[in-house]
């Protein structure tokens, strides 16, 4: 077990930070869609005419899961786990780690809060489906900020991949 | 293009005239009936003798007639059909239209009778069927359930409360022997029983039954249960047949439906007119109409008043006077203007920013999406969707329009970056041929050179918004506020400029931005811009707060100004979406290609490499054009629109054609 774990550490952090950044993105977002979502059957309830609409809002939140994936995915395969030897030093599966927290923790928070706001705004448009263009506005203030996480977990996963560890 | 000129416009003319005038002035659509002449002696609004009620009911009946229909024979509708927008009617056929009114009218109610009929005779069966229930257990009955006795005897027919035996029954009624009791049916809630006495023991038989709760059956008949039940199966069987006969006529005045949403469509139309009519100011002979009217439109209007004896008069607006607001730009912008719409209309002073958003809308949505094969997709649907629906409404055209242009600048993004469906190409020739063909990009590949990307997506919005200042700097030249102009706006350029050329000359920024290269300005140009900065923000500590009279609040306003510094640098630096949205399409792609390939090259792999191409591209596809679309907007909503452009404008609302089934053409 130990020679297991110090013969693959690095890809094992590695794969942790993976696995942070597409599980708790995702679970934001699902936790955002899934309080969107029931806004948004509320809405359809009482005018069904409103689905396109509210189907937009609803999604909004769903984009947290998605950058998630694209670091997960970006990790996997810079580290080799996918379609290589997967085979990196400690320091290197711990740059990895870290560059993958940025998403998973602003991803799950950003979702969450985003799907309050898409229900809110789902409520606008139920009201005043005119209102649309400004309602959409408001969630996507809060994804500003799972965007720069992705950003900077971006730009340290291509640079880790320069780090000599 | 843009905010199209409104005039005011008087219109004068003989009340005999006044249906025709008021429908020609309908049809055009041009007139904002506004009221601008005040009424006096000689020009009085009258109430019309002919009440807007009717027209409502006649929609109302129209519209309930259509819901029948549709309740019998669903008119076809697919996720297609939606785009296919409004039937055209001529003129021709509105004008004859009157002659065949009476006749749809009585279709109309002859629907809406049936569909009554249909609807208690379907009560009706309820009710048999109910009865048909509540026979079930005197079904062994062979009397009449109203019996109440012979010529000697008193018959009691009824039901007691629980479950009772034959002997409970006679200790109960042992004070009134002699009785027969007989039980038809019993389960735990009711007992039925018949009990026969003699005439002479009635009342107080009757009075020891009921304190044992006994209660007469709630059916009543004159025949015994069983030919009763056969009665009732009759009577359902008539009444279902009489449905049928209802339905199958409902049916058949199917093809009626064209004119029935016609009749809608037609006394909507009336209903507005008389509405008007009602509203203008008139005289014994003459009525007068005003209202706004885009002064592009004055000649086509006295072209069609051409006939009638009427004055036309137009004037300018009063100074200070808020006109309705009507967009008109061409048509590559006019696709932008439902997104400039659906935030506000732009107010007195401000321009119409349909045109400058159009310039950068899909370069942004084209580098978020920035995949060449989907953005062929996106382009070749929208572009079949306007092909095949001539037809479609305004405000659908110019959105489905948005998505083909959208659709075109992706593929463009994408052929620069090297993206289709993320890697593709060089996935399936080196997985199933076993010889990867390399796309080169014809610019730079946006996962292996993120940064590069990154600086342009800064540099974009840079130049966004340097041209929101610049837009704000002409609304305040056109509004002669000239110390506006310097302070507000070429002041902050100046700060702007000095900082990013600062930037620009610094090792630390360049080794972020350009991987470590040597400025390419020198150290002391830096610092000249450094300086013209700081000198702008002192300018902008003494002027920001120039309303205010006290000469401290305004120098702490002044300071407050010089902190939108850091609204400009998050502005800035939320272009990064950009490059985030543009790696995720691609991203995803490749995520579908990685796993397609992971099950060999036979058969099986090249079914499950299908199968999960078409599913996640599919995903893939609607999850980043609703990103690229609401990312977009929201750049011009908040990083551009936050710079100059307020709205609060009233929408131009004319007296028009404001129908529901059809679209009217002039012939």
């Amino acid at each position: 077990m130990i020679d297991f774990l110090q013969a693959n550490m690095g890809t094992i952090l590695a794969l942790l930070g993976a696995a942070l950044a597409v599980g708790l993105a995702g679970s934001g977002s699902a936790r955002g869609v899934g309080v969107a979502g029931e806004a948004a059957a509320g809405v359809i309830a009482e005018d069904p005419g409103k689905f396109g609409k509210v189907m937009v809002l609803q999604l909004l939140p769903g984009t947290q899961g998605i950058y998630g994936l694209i670091i997960g995915f970006i990790t996997l395969s810079q580290t080799g786990i996918l379609g290589g030897d997967g085979n990196i030093s400690i320091g290197k599966g711990l740059v990895y780690l870290c560059a993958c927290l940025p998403i998973a923790i602003a991803g799950y928070f950003s979702g969450v809060a985003q799907g309050k706001a898409s229900a809110a705004s789902i409520g606008v448009v139920a009201k005043k489906p005119d209102q649309f263009g400004k309602a959409m506005i408001f969630p996507i203030m809060v994804e500003t900020y799972a965007i720069l996480a992705l950003l900077v977990s971006i730009l340290a996963i291509s640079g880790a991949a320069s780090v000599a560890f | 293009m843009a905010i199209l000129a409104m005039k005011r416009i008087t219109i004068c003319g003989l009340k005999k005239d006044s249906k025709a005038i008021l429908e020609t002035i309908q049809r055009l659509g041009v007139i904002e009936i506004q009221d601008f002449t005040p009424e006096d002696e000689v020009f009085k609004k009258k109430p019309m003798p002919i009440s807007g009620a009717e027209f409502e009911r006649n929609i109302h009946d129209a519209e309930n007639a259509i819901e029948v229909l549709n309740t019998y024979n669903e008119e076809k509708s697919g996720i297609l059909s939606s785009f296919k927008g409004r039937a055209v009617i001529s003129r021709e056929d509105y004008d004859n239209f009157h002659t065949e009114l009476s006749s749809v009218k009585s279709t109309m109610s002859r629907i809406l009778a049936l569909s009554k009929d249909v609807a208690e005779k379907k009560a009706e069966i309820v009710k048999c069927n109910q009865q048909l229930d509540m026979l079930v257990p005197w079904e062994g009955l062979d009397i009449p359930l109203d019996l109440s006795g012979t010529e000697k005897t008193s018959v009691f027919i009824g039901a007691l409360p629980g479950d009772w035996t034959l002997d409970a029954i006679y200790e109960a009624m042992a004070e009134n022997l002699p009785v027969d009791v007989t039980i038809i049916s019993h389960d735990k809630n009711q007992t039925c029983i018949m009990l026969i006495c003699e005439k002479a023991a009635h009342d107080s038989v009757n009075s020891a039954l009921r304190g044992i709760g006994f209660a007469y059956p709630s059916v009543s008949c004159s025949a015994t249960p069983s030919e009763q039940k056969v009665l009732l199966q009759q009577e359902i069987e008539k009444l279902e047949e009489q449905i049928k006969t209802c339905e199958e006529e409902i049916v058949s005045y199917d093809d009626q439906r064209p004119k029935i949403k016609f009749l809608a469509d037609y006394q909507k139309i009336r209903e507005e007119k008389y509405a008007v009519a009602t509203s203008l100011p008139q005289s014994e002979h003459a009525f007068v109409m005003s209202g706004y009217i885009p002064e592009k439109y004055i000649p086509d209007l006295e072209n069609a008043l051409a006939d009638y004896a009427v004055t036309v008069e137009t004037s300018d607006l009063e100074e200070g006077e808020e006109a309705p607001v009507l967009l008109k730009n061409n048509a590559f912008s006019s696709s932008v203007q439902g997104v400039v719409e659906s935030y506000a209309l732009p107010a007195k002073g401000e321009i119409d920013p349909s045109f400058i958003i159009s310039l950068f809308y899909f370069i942004f949505f084209g580098f978020m999406l920035s995949d060449a094969a989907i953005g062929l997709l996106i382009f070749l649907g929208a572009g079949f969707l306007l092909l095949k629906n001539k037809n479609m409404e305004p405000g659908l055209r110019n959105n489905t329009k948005l998505f083909m242009f959208g659709g075109i600048a992706a593929m463009i993004f994408g052929v620069l970056f090297g993206s289709y469906f993320g890697d593709l190409i060089p996935s399936i020739s080196g997985h199933f041929f076993g010889n990867p063909i390399v796309v080169k990009p014809v610019w730079l590949d946006m996962q292996q050179n993120p940064m590069t990307v990154l600086s342009l997506a800064l540099i974009m919005g840079i130049i966004h918004i340097f041209t929101g200042l610049a837009i704000n700097g002409y609304q305040l030249l056109k509004k002669k506020d000239i110390v506006g102009f310097i302070f507000d706006i070429v002041v902050w350029y100046i700060i702007l400029i000095g900082l990013i050329v600062k930037c620009l000359s610094m090792q630390m920024i360049m080794d972020i931005l350009a991987g470590g290269a040597k400025p390419f300005i020198p150290a002391h140009i830096g610092n000249i811009g450094l300086y013209a900065a700081g000198i702008g923000c002192i300018a902008i500590i003494i002027m920001g707060g120039r309303e205010s009279k006290n000469w401290g609040k305004r120098l702490l306003k002044g300071a407050y100004a010089v902190y939108g510094i850091t609204s400009y640098l998050s502005d800035v630096l939320s272009y990064s979406r950009l490059l985030a949205l543009g790696l995720a399409t691609g991203v995803i792609s490749s995520v579908a290609n990685m796993i397609g390939t992971m099950f060999g090259s036979g058969v099986v792999g090249i079914i499950i490499f299908i199968v999960v191409f078409l599913i996640i591209n599919a995903i893939n596809i609607g999850i980043n054009t609703l990103g690229a679309y609401v990312h977009t907007n929201r750049l011009q909503y908040v990083e551009f629109f936050g710079h100059f452009y307020d709205g609060g404008g009233r929408p131009f609302e004319p007296y028009s054609v404001k129908t529901k089934y059809y679209k009217f053409k002039e012939n």
